[in-house]
């Protein structure tokens, strides 16, 4: 029934939440991200997330590139990258994300290039990790909100929700 | 700013309160961030506290913004490192020119970088991510500063601060500056903060460096500047905080036993940006609305400038021996290069217009970098002159610094760089027109498209050894298979890197990043629920009730900790890494229904 149809997808939500959390991939900042939204602003945490996907993407493909470079690396530029990958992650709520930026901060300052490069397929492991769960995460709301729709018919909410 | 304006608090009311009545709300926050993400979070936030939000994510632009209308604020929020400007010296500019409270952010919580910016004159330095309760607090600041210095306040109308002291003391910058302001009738406008221009500062400091500065008394400025509407009081407070500032430049300059005798690079090696952005003595030194400003890098810029104040105003003399042992030392360090004094003097000083500072900024820092802590890396760049600077870096934009690059000229504020009308003196540096060797490496890679297969989109990101395994391009060197799973990559990572008594912690050995020792354990949601069953490690979770699963789920807590405890024994937990996620699985695979009771119930 569709009534039940919407708590199943808050349980898939929440159960999502949960393994996120437990693996420590998000933590308590995303809460603070989905308590801040509401009616003035109900997107707000796909918004905001959907943001840092962009920009992070921007930012691992220069570190890669950054790091790739067989000559001299430019650690500076590096660590500026992973300051603002660190801010986003930690904007967000991407724990482990963060905790693998500041691993390989330490490892270009320390010159360790295979460190580096090490961390750096890690990172880039984590970040499609969290992406694909909450791109999951995101689809199931999707689903809920649709649901929750249709569970409360109303000529015009149904015409708004034809797919 | 109309909040602040509706209400004329009745005059003789002796309490000071801000005019508006729902205050803190509709406080004006300009927050910047060069990280869009940061932002858009910082400002949902403050609109959830009520206030009224501008966000930027250039400083220049804040800066400009600020200046077109110095009311238009209270309140700054801004962040440490910036690709354009460096966050102290938005501070300092703003300390100086508007006194509108500005509060730091960053994701770096060292005591120096906090430090810094207590001493460059922030209000409060809050550490990222920032809480929605640490920004409800914020208004504290501006309210502070209306409590110390009445006059002073945003908030204030003059007729509370008048109805406040009695009238034969009321001190004689409200009646001058009242007389003078023709607006400021006491009827319904605010007071008008003085404003002190980049020329108005620059007449301050000629008129205290005629004066023998160590006797220079307002009132003697205050004739010499002659400027009306300038009253003793206004310029006493001035000069205070200009004192402060020379203070706090020579003590930085001592800290680092600056060598009297260093000249040109040695500058750029020595890594105290406050000996550089304490050359903002004079910080209002561009016209307010140059829209080429944008690719100010600050400190370079100004530090250039002076020379060229110096030559203008024809202090050279007076300033080199200068009563003030500051004053000595900051012509010291002013003409420290005098390969760049050479090239600042050559342009003349089209300063004014705004043009010339920024090409001869982009000569001190040729890489168009963002003025990150130390400035270390300046002497490796190659200046580059005349060629194109393509105006403001933002972000990895940065060593991308030339126009041609397409795609990476940021698209604001460039053409006036690009004309950078001044000649460009041959060789100074020895090595004109190589521009960006290094950079230009590194930019192109930029350009590359990915060709290493490091980012697969595709997986479906179960932490599973088997769909990790082609896709790992780095060889982990171990036999071990379950390190070649992505679990296993990453623990193993922690393992390096893993103190003992840091369970989850990448900490370095490396000490000064404060970070890592405090990262907090992954929150373990259903940690707290009773120490799970131990021995029932191994079983089929679609035959639990609810009530077991909860405290399965615990006991999958418990394992968890566990296996970070291990882990920091260096131990690598292979077979925990294993159990968890097939447990997981077999989760996923086999109790939904069970599961979606469970958490209905408790949610």
């Amino acid at each position: 029934m569709l009534g039940l149809e919407s708590y199943r997808l808050v349980a898939d939500m929440n159960r999502l939440l949960a393994l996120l959390f437990h693996q420590g991939v998000l933590d308590e900042q995303f809460l603070q991200l989905q308590q801040l939204q509401d009616e003035s602003s109900p997107n707000f945490v796909s918004e905001v997330v959907n943001i840092y996907f962009n920009e992070s993407e921007k930012l691992l493909r220069n570190l890669r590139a950054l790091l790739m470079d067989r000559e001299q690396w430019e650690y500076t530029k590096v660590g500026v990258h992973l300051n603002q990958l660190i801010g986003s992650s930690s904007s967000i709520g991407a724990n482990r994300i963060r905790n693998v930026c500041v691993a390989l901060r330490a490892a270009s300052e320390q010159n360790n290039r295979l460190g580096c490069l090490r961390a750096l397929d890690v990172l880039e492991h984590e970040y499609c990790y969290l992406k694909n769960k909450l791109h999951e995460f995101f689809h199931i709301e999707q689903q809920r909100v649709l649901a929750a729709g249709i569970r409360y018919p109303n000529p015009m909410q149904q015409h708004q929700h034809h797919p | 700013m109309s909040e602040n304006n509706i209400n004329e608090n009745v005059a003789g009311d002796s309490i000071l309160v801000p005019e508006n009545p729902k205050f803190p709300e509709g406080l004006r926050v300009l927050a910047v961030d060069d990280d869009p993400v940061s932002l858009k979070t910082l400002e949902v936030m403050l609109e959830k506290c009520k206030y009224q939000v501008t966000s930027l994510t250039n400083a220049t632009e804040a800066l400009e913004l600020l200046r077109k209308s110095r009311e238009n604020q209270d309140i700054v929020l801004t962040d440490v490192r910036m690709p354009d400007m460096d966050g102290f010296e938005l501070l300092k500019m703003v300390g100086l020119e508007m006194d509108i409270p500005v509060i730091m952010m960053s994701v770096d919580d060292s005591t120096e970088n906090v430090m810094k910016g207590v001493k460059h004159g922030a209000r409060d330095y809050l550490v990222k991510p920032v809480r929605i309760l640490e920004l409800k607090n914020i208004w504290q600041h501006v309210m502070r500063k209306t409590v110390l210095n009445p006059e002073k306040s945003s908030l204030m109308t003059p007729e509370i601060v008048m109805g406040d002291l009695p009238l034969k003391k009321r001190r004689g910058k409200d009646k001058e500056q009242e007389d003078a302001n023709p607006l400021s009738d006491g009827a319904s406008t605010k007071k008008q903060r003085f404003a002190w221009t980049k020329d108005l500062h620059k007449k301050f400091v000629d008129a205290v460096h005629q004066l023998d500065a160590n006797k220079a008394v307002p009132k003697q400025i205050v004739e010499l500047m002659n400027h009306p509407g300038l009253t003793r009081e206004i310029v006493a407070s001035h000069l205070q905080k200009y004192r402060n500032y020379l203070r706090r430049q020579q003590e930085e300059v001592e800290a680092h036993s600056y060598n009297a005798g260093q000249r040109g690079y040695e500058v750029f090696l020595n890594p105290t940006p406050p000996s550089y952005s304490d050359y903002k003595i004079l910080p209002i030194l561009r016209e307010a609305n140059n829209g080429n400003s944008g690719s100010g890098i600050m400190p370079f810029h100004e530090h250039l400038s002076k020379p060229d104040t110096l030559s203008n105003s024809g202090l050279n003399g007076a300033f080199v021996n200068g009563s003030l042992n500051q004053q000595v030392l900051w012509s010291h360090q002013n003409y420290n290069s005098p390969q760049m004094s050479n090239q600042v003097q050559a342009p003349k000083p089209i300063s004014v217009l705004g043009n010339a500072p920024l090409a001869q900024s982009w000569v001190a820092n040729p890489s168009g970098r963002m003025m990150i802590g130390d400035y270390v890396d300046m002497s490796q760049q190659t200046p580059n002159f005349g060629a194109v600077q393509s105006g403001p870096p933002r972000g990895f934009a940065n060593y991308a610094g030339q126009s041609s690059h397409a795609g990476f000229s940021p698209g604001n504020k460039l053409p006036a760089t690009e004309q950078a009308s001044h000649p460009c003196p041959p060789g100074v540096f020895g090595r004109v027109g190589t521009p960006y060797q290094i950079l230009e490496g590194a930019s192109n890679q930029i350009n590359q498209s990915l060709q290493h297969n490091a980012l697969p989109g595709q997986h479906d990101g179960r932490v599973a050894s088997n769909v990790f395994n082609g896709v790992y391009p780095v060889d982990f060197q171990a036999t071990d298979q379950a390190r070649a799973n992505g679990q296993g990559a990453y623990m193993q990572l922690l393992t390096e890197n893993m103190d003992n008594n840091h369970h989850n912690s990448l900490g370095s050995i490396n000490d000064n990043l404060s970070i890592e020792g405090k990262q907090p354990r992954p929150p373990l949601s259903f940690a707290n629920f009773a120490a799970g069953q131990s021995g029932k490690s191994s079983f089929s979770p679609s035959k639990l009730s609810p009530t077991e699963h909860a405290s399965y789920y615990a006991l999958l807590g418990k394992k968890m900790e566990e296996s970070y405890r291990l882990l920091s024994m260096g131990e690598l937990v292979s077979s925990g890494c294993r159990e968890y996620p097939t447990d997981i699985q077999a989760m996923d695979v086999g109790i939904q229904s069970k599961w979606s009771g469970y958490v209905h119930a408790n949610s």
